[in-house]
C-alpha cells in the first residue's frame, strides 16, 4: 500500500559529491583493514604469529584453523540452526511487541503514555541482576535448556522501544485523525496505516533485533547446558575463553596442559570470528531494501 | 467521554503484550536491587540474607582510584556522546545525498566493525601498534624515527580509544539517523529546492530540525549510561596494559580488577547500583530541562 | 500539549501506584523464593530421619546422581558411551546412575554461583581453592559437612587421601570437601633452550637463584640478536621469583615458614631483591620491551624465541617435561620446592552439595571411584577401543599400560585428580607410572607448611581486599617484567599504595585469625 516517493533526481558527479565519496572511501578503508588482518591471521600458521607478527598476507598459508573448527561440522551446523531460529522468531515477535508498545506511547492523546514510557525506561537502568533473572527463568519458569530462554528475555527492551517511539513520533497527527474519523479501530490504524509508512523504522528495528539475537551469547551461557542448543557466538566465546584459560600460568602450573592436548590457536580464534560474522554481513543488504523515502503528505490528503 | 476511554483501551490493548513481558522479565527480578545491601547467603536467598547497609559500597569510595576512574569514565562518555552523535548525523546526511547502490555498499562496509568483537579487534589493532611488528612503528622506523611503545604511553590513548569507539559504532548509529531521514517528507526538499536553497542549507534547515527529537532522545538515553563503559573496549584494545591506566581505567575495569578474585556478588551489584543511580538522576534532571524547552523532545 | 499541574500529579500517582503494584508482585514471588530455597534445616540433619540411613535399605531405591565439573577438553563427544560403560558398574553396585554436567570454562564460575543461588539440586561438584572456590561455597552454605558420610560410606577415601590433606578442607571442625590426590608442591624449575646452553657452554646446573642467570642472559643478548634472553610476561616470569619459604595467606600477606611471622610480602627484602633483579634485566634488554602486555605464556615459550624460561608445571631431571610441552629440546634446573600449603592441597577437590537429595549415595559413588580402578579409569580415559587401547595387560590387571587418544582425535578425557585418586591411574601416555610415583614421593617428602589447615576468612576485610586486589592486578605485570622506569620509586610507591588501600588492616586481621587458630590447634 506504499506509494514510493518521487525519486531524487539522478545524482550528478559534482565536486561536492566526489568529496563525499572520498570521505567514505577513507572511512571504509579504516573499516576493512582490521578485517583483512583478521582474515589474514585466520589462515596463518600458529607459530608464525608469535615469530613474525601480523600480516594481511601470511608467510605460510594454512587452513589449519578452519579445519580445527570445522572438524565437527554437525556442531557448527546445529549452532547455525539454533541461531537462525532464535533470530528469526525473536526478531519477528520482538518487533511486534516493541512496535505496539512504542506506538502507544508515541501517541500524544494516550493518557498512559508518560507512565508507560517511564515504566520501561526505568528498566533500562535498573535491573535485579544475574541471580534473580536466573532464579526466575530456571526455577519459576522452568526454562533451563529450553529455546524459549534464548528468546523471551530480549523481546522487549527499553532501548528499542525508545528508538521506535522516536521514529513513530514523526507520523503526522493528521494521518491518524483522518483514520479515526473513518471509524477505524486502533489495531486497524496500527496495522494498515502506521506500519506501512514506517518501513525504514521497521527495517532499522528488524536489523537491530536480528543483530541482537545473532550476536547474543549471554543467554546461552546462563541457561543452556546441552550442546544442541548452543548458539554461534557462544561457540566463539567458548573457544576464546578456553584458549585464554589454557594459556594461563595456572593451567601450565597445574599440569592441565598435557602434551598433545588441542589448545585452540590464535588463528582459530580469528577463523571463528569470520564464521560467526560472515552470514550477517550477507543478510545486511536484505534490510537495506526497506530504506525507502517516506510518503508525501500529498498522497494522504484528499 | 466514552470515545476517550475507548481510544485509550485500544492503545492499551496494543501495548499489553509488551507490558506483560516487561513485568515478568524486568520487574519481577527487581528484588535483586536489594543485593547491594545484603550479605548474600545461598541458603537464605536474597530476601532473608542479613542486611549490611552500605558496606558493599566501601571498596568503591575508599582509596585513590575512584577519582581517576570516575573522571575517565565521564570524560570518555561525554566525548562519545558529543562526537559520536555529531559524526553519525553527518554520515547519515552524507549518505542521504548518494544513490542507492553506493549507500548499500558504504553502509555495509561501515557496519563491519560492529561485528568484530573487541577481543578480536584489540588483536587487530595490535597489528598497528605492536612495538616490533606494528605497521605504525615500522613506518616510523623507515622514516628514521624512534618506535613508540604505544602500550606503555598513556598520553596517546584518549585519542586511540575515541577513534576505536567511533570506528565500531559509527555504522550502527548512522543507520538510525539515516532511517529517520528517510521518514522526512520529500515535499519539504522539493519546496526548498524551488526556493533555491543549497544542499547544505537544506540539511541545516530541514533535515536536522526534523530529526532533532530523535537526536535529543538518544542523547538523553546515553546520558543514562554515563557511568557505564564498554568493558571490551577498555580491556581488550588496551591489552589491559596497566601502564596506561591513568588514561584508560574506567569504573567497569576497576570494578572487574577489584572483584574478579573475590567473586562477591553483593559488591559487584553495589558497583552497578552506583552506576545506575548516578545515570538515573542525571537523566531525570536532563529530561526535566528538556521538557521545559520543548516537551516534544523529552523522554517521558 | 501543555503540562498542567493536574496531569503532573496524575502522572506521579499512576507512576507510584504502578511501581507499588510491581513491588507487591515482587514480594509475593520472592517470599516463595525464600520458602523454596532450603533454610538452615540441611539435609544432613534430616538424614538421620530418612529410613535409607539405616543399614541395608541404603540402595533400595534407584537414584540418579549428578556431578558438575568444568569441561576438561573442548570435545567430549563420547559422554553417552562413557557414562553407559561406567553406569554398568555403578548400577550394579549402588543401584544408581551417574550423569556428568560438564560446563564450559567460559561459564563455569558464573554458572556454579547461579546454580547455588537458585538452590538447584545436584549431588557432587568439582571445587578448588581458586575455582568454584571452596572457601566461598562453605561460607555461603553451599556444601554439606562430610564427616559422618565419610565414616559410614567412605572407607576407601579415608584410606587413600593424604592424612595431612584433611586439614586443608576442615572448616570449624567439619570436613567440607574431599581433597584429590594431586602433586602438592610441583617444583619450580628454570628451563633452558638446549642448543643455546650447549653453544655457550653454560653450566646451567649451577644456577641457584635468578641472579645466577645473569651471565648467560648477557651472552645471549650480546651474540644472539634474534633471540630474547629471558621470557617474562604479564602473568609469568623467571622461576624462583616467588619465595619458596613464604606461604601465601591472602594475596599480599604471607607466612614465613622460617620464623612463623606473618608479613606483607612486599616488605620481605629477598622479594624486593628479586624484583629489582628482574628490573635490571629489563633495563639491560634481557626482557622484551613490551613484555607487560604479553599474556600468552605458553605460545611465547613455544615460539623458541627465548633462551631461558620457567617450568611448564613440575621439574624433570632430564628436561623431558618441558621438551614435550614446549616442543624443542630443553634442559632443566631445579629452582625450588614450595611448601605444601592449604592451597596446594586443594588444587582439586570434590564436594557434596547441600541441595543434594541423595548425599549417602553420592558418598558411596565417590567411595566406589576411590576403590574400583576400572571404574576410575573408565571415567577418566573413556571406553576401550574408542578412546584407548591396551598396550599390555587387561582391564582385570592391577596395572595395565594403555595408549589413550590425544590431540584432535581426543573425544573424551577427565583428569584423574579431578575424579580423586590420581595414583590409581593406569600407566599411559598421559602420565607414566614412574612419573606418578615420582609425584607421590614428592608429596610424601614434601615439607608441609606450618600453617597447613589455616584457612583465612576474608569476609571481615573484603573491602580492603578488593582495593588491594585492584592494585595488585595493576602492579603484577609491571613487577614480573620489570618494566617500571624507576624501580626504587615504583616499589616504595607501591608499598605505600597498599597501605593506603588497607593492607595493614588485612595484616592485622590475618594475625588475629592466625593467633586464634594457633591457640585452638596447639
Amino acid at each position: 500500500m506504499t506509494t514510493e516517493a518521487a525519486t531524487l533526481p539522478k545524482p550528478k558527479a559534482t565536486p561536492g559529491k566526489l568529496f563525499i565519496h572520498l570521505i567514505f572511501i577513507v572511512m571504509c578503508a579504516a573499516c576493512i583493514f582490521p578485517f583483512l588482518v583478521i582474515i589474514g591471521t585466520s589462515v596463518q600458521s600458529e607459530g608464525d604469529i608469535v615469530k613474525y607478527g601480523y600480516s594481511v598476507i601470511p608467510k605460510n598459508f594454512t587452513f589449519d584453523a578452519y579445519r580445527v573448527i570445522l572438524h565437527d561440522p554437525t556442531m557448527l551446523l546445529r549452532s547455525y540452526g539454533v541461531t537462525i531460529l532464535t533470530t528469526v522468531v525473536g526478531s519477528l515477535v520482538g518487533m511486534w511487541v516493541t512496535t505496539t508498545y512504542a506506538y502507544a506511547i508515541s501517541r500524544k492523546d494516550y493518557r498512559l503514555r508518560s507512565f508507560l514510557a517511564f515504566f520501561i525506561f526505568f528498566t533500562m537502568l535498573f535491573h535485579g541482576g544475574m541471580v534473580p533473572s536466573y532464579i526466575l527463568m530456571v526455577k519459576w519458569l522452568g526454562l533451563k535448556n529450553n529455546i524459549l530462554a534464548l528468546i523471551l528475555p530480549y523481546l522487549i527492551s527499553g532501548w528499542f522501544v525508545m528508538l521506535m517511539k522516536g521514529f513513530l513520533q514523526t507520523i503526522p497527527d493528521a494521518l491518524i485523525e483522518s483514520a479515526k474519523i473513518d471509524g477505524a479501530s486502533e489495531l486497524r490504524i496500527f496495522a494498515q496505516i502506521v506500519l506501512p509508512i514506517s518501513k525504514p523504522a521497521l527495517a532499522t528495528l528488524g536489523l537491530f533485533f536480528a543483530l541482537q539475537y545473532w550476536n547474543d551469547w549471554w543467554l546461552t551461557l546462563l541457561y543452556v547446558e546441552k550442546d544442541p542448543l548452543i548458539k554461534l557466538q557462544y561457540l566463539l566465546i567458548r573457544v576464546l575463553k578456553n584458549m585464554e584459560y589454557l594459556n594461563s600460568a595456572e593451567a601450565i602450573e597445574y599440569g592441565l596442559v598435557k602434551p598433545g592436548m588441542m589448545v585452540p590457536s590464535l588463528s582459530a580464534r580469528m577463523a571463528m570470528c569470520i564464521l560467526a560474522a560472515g552470514p550477517m554481513l550477507l543478510v545486511f543488504p536484505l534490510f537495506q531494501k526497506f530504506f525507502v523515502q517516506g510518503l508525501t503528505v500529498g498522497s494522504i490528503k484528499g | 467521554m466514552l470515545r476517550m476511554m475507548k481510544k485509550n483501551a485500544g492503545l492499551s490493548m496494543l501495548a499489553l503484550p509488551g507490558f506483560l513481558l516487561i513485568i515478568i522479565f524486568n520487574y519481577v527480578p527487581l528484588y535483586g536491587l536489594l543485593l547491594p545491601f545484603k550479605s548474600y547467603r545461598y541458603n537464605l536467598g536474597i530476601w532473608n540474607s542479613p542486611w549490611v547497609g552500605f558496606e558493599n559500597f566501601g571498596f568503591l569510595f575508599r582509596g585513590d582510584v575512584l577519582y581517576r576512574v570516575l573522571r575517565n569514565t565521564l570524560l570518555y562518555n561525554l566525548t562519545f556522546i558529543v562526537l559520536g552523535t555529531t559524526l553519525s548525523v553527518i554520515v547519515a546526511l552524507l549518505l542521504y545525498e548518494l544513490s542507492r547502490r553506493f549507500v548499500k555498499a558504504y553502509q555495509t562496509i561501515l557496519f563491519i566493525p560492529y561485528f568484530i568483537s573487541w577481543v578480536v579487534a584489540g588483536f587487530a589493532f595490535r597489528s598497528l601498534f605492536d612495538m616490533e611488528y606494528g605497521v605504525i612503528n615500522r613506518l616510523l622506523m623507515t622514516m628514521g624515527e624512534e618506535p613508540i611503545l604505544w602500550y606503555s604511553e598513556p598520553k596517546y590513548w584518549p585519542y586511540i580509544i575515541v577513534i576505536a569507539a567511533v570506528w565500531k559504532g559509527l555504522g550502527y548509529s548512522s543507520v538510525i539517523y539515516y532511517a529517520a531521514l528517510m521518514g522526512i517528507d520529500s515535499e519539504y526538499y522539493d519546496a526548498a529546492k524551488i526556493d533555491g536553497a543549497s544542499k547544505l542549507r537544506q540539511a541545516f534547515s530541514i533535515s536536522v530540525p526534523i530529526i532533532k527529537p530523535m537526536i535529543v532522545m538518544l542523547v538523553i538515553l546515553q546520558i543514562g549510561s554515563i557511568c557505564y563503559s564498554d568493558f571490551g573496549l577498555f580491556y581488550n584494545v588496551t591489552l589491559n596494559s596497566s601502564l596506561l591506566y591513568s588514561t584508560t581505567d574506567v569504573i567497569d575495569t576497576f570494578v572487574y580488577r577489584s572483584l574478579i578474585d573475590l567473586g562477591d556478588i553483593g559488591m559487584a551489584s553495589a558497583a552497578g547500583f552506583f552506576q545506575s543511580i548516578v545515570g538515573f538522576c542525571l537523566v531525570l534532571a536532563t529530561n526535566t530541562i528538556v521538557k521545559k524547552i520543548n516537551p516534544e523532545n523529552s523522554l517521558f | 500539549m501543555s503540562t498542567t499541574k493536574k496531569s503532573v500529579t496524575k502522572r506521579v500517582a499512576t507512576g507510584t501506584s504502578a511501581i507499588l503494584a510491581a513491588m507487591m508482585l515482587v514480594v509475593g514471588c520472592s517470599t516463595q523464593e525464600a520458602e523454596t530455597s532450603d533454610p538452615v534445616n540441611t539435609p544432613a540433619a534430616t538424614e538421620q530421619n530418612k529410613p535409607e540411613a539405616e543399614a541395608g535399605n541404603e540402595t533400595e531405591q534407584f537414584v540418579k546422581l549428578s556431578w558438575y565439573m568444568p569441561k576438561p577438553i573442548d570435545n567430549m563427544k563420547d559422554q553417552e558411551a562413557v557414562e553407559a560403560e561406567a553406569n554398568k558398574i555403578i548400577k550394579e553396585q549402588l543401584n544408581a546412575e551417574l550423569h556428568l554436567n560438564l560446563i564450559d570454562n567460559a561459564g563455569w564460575e558464573d554458572k556454579m554461583k547461579l546454580i547455588s543461588a537458585a538452590g538447584e539440586p545436584y549431588d557432587i561438584v568439582f571445587t578448588t581453592f581458586a575455582s568454584n572456590r571452596i572457601n566461598d561455597n562453605v561460607q555461603k552454605g553451599a556444601f554439606l559437612p562430610l564427616d559422618e558420610l565419610l565414616e559410614k560410606y567412605g572407607q576407601n577415601i579415608l584410606a587413600k587421601v593424604d592424612p595431612r590433606a584433611w586439614k586443608a578442607v576442615t572448616y570449624k571442625g567439619k570436613i567440607m570437601a574431599i581433597p584429590a590426590q594431586t602433586p602438592y608442591s610441583p617444583a619450580g624449575a628454570h628451563v633452558f633452550k638446549k642448543d643455546m646452553v650447549e653453544k655457550y657452554g653454560f653450566d646451567y646446573k649451577s644456577v641457584k637463584s635468578i641472579q645466577d642467570l645473569e651471565p648467560f642472559l648477557a651472552e645471549i643478548k650480546k651474540n644472539e640478536p634474534d633471540m630474547i634472553p629471558l621470557l617474562a610476561t604479564a602473568n609469568g616470569t623467571a622461576s624462583g621469583i616467588t619465595l619458596y619459604d613464604y606461604t601465601t595467606i591472602t594475596p599480599g600477606i604471607s607466612y614465613s615458614e622460617k620464623d612463623g611471622s606473618i608479613v606483607k610480602i612486599l616488605d620481605v627484602p629477598q622479594n624486593k631483591e628479586n624484583y629489582k633483579t628482574i628490573h635490571e634485566f629489563y633495563k639491560k634488554g634481557y626482557i622484551a620491551k613490551d613484555a607487560a602486555i604479553k599474556t600468552d605464556y605458553l605460545a611465547e615459550a613455544k615460539s623458541g624465541k627465548y633462551a631461558v624460561m620457567r617450568d611448564s608445571g613440575g621439574y624433570t631431571e632430564d628436561g623431558s617435561k618441558s621438551t614435550a610441552t614446549y616442543g624443542f629440546p630443553t634442559v632443566e634446573t631445579l629452582s625450588g620446592y614450595p611448601t605444601i600449603s592449604t592451597n596446594s592441597m586443594t588444587s582439586a577437590a570434590s564436594a557434596i552439595s547441600a541441595t543434594s537429595k541423595n548425599p549417602e549415595r553420592a558418598m558411596m559413588l565417590l567411595n566406589l571411584i576411590w576403590g574400583d580402578k576400572y571404574l576410575l579409569n573408565t571415567l577418566a580415559y573413556g571406553v576401550e577401543g574408542k578412546n584407548y587401547t591396551f598396550k599390555s595387560g587387561t582391564a582385570q590387571d592391577n596395572d595395565p599400560t594403555i595408549e589413550a587418544t590425544s590431540g584432535s582425535e581426543q573425544t573424551w578425557a577427565i583428569w584423574h585428580n579431578w575424579l580423586g585418586p590420581l595414583w590409581d591411574q593406569w600407566d599411559s601416555n598421559w602420565n607414566s607410572t614412574a612419573a606418578l610415583q615420582a609425584m607421590k614421593a614428592n608429596n610424601d617428602n614434601g615439607q608441609a607448611s606450618g600453617i597447613l589447615g589455616f584457612i583465612f576468612n576474608s569476609e571481615p576485610v573484603k573491602n580492603e581486599i578488593a582495593q588491594v586486589s585492584a592494585i595488585q592486578k595493576e602492579s603484577t605485570p609491571i613487577l614480573t617484567t620489570g618494566s617500571m622506569t624507576d624501580f626504587e620509586q615504583y616499589y616504595t610507591d607501591l608499598q605505600q599504595r597498599m597501605v593506603d588501600a588497607g593492607m595493614d588492616k588485612i595484616l592485622a586481621e590475618a594475625q588475629k585469625q592466625f593467633d586464634a587458630w594457633k591457640a585452638e590447634n596447639s
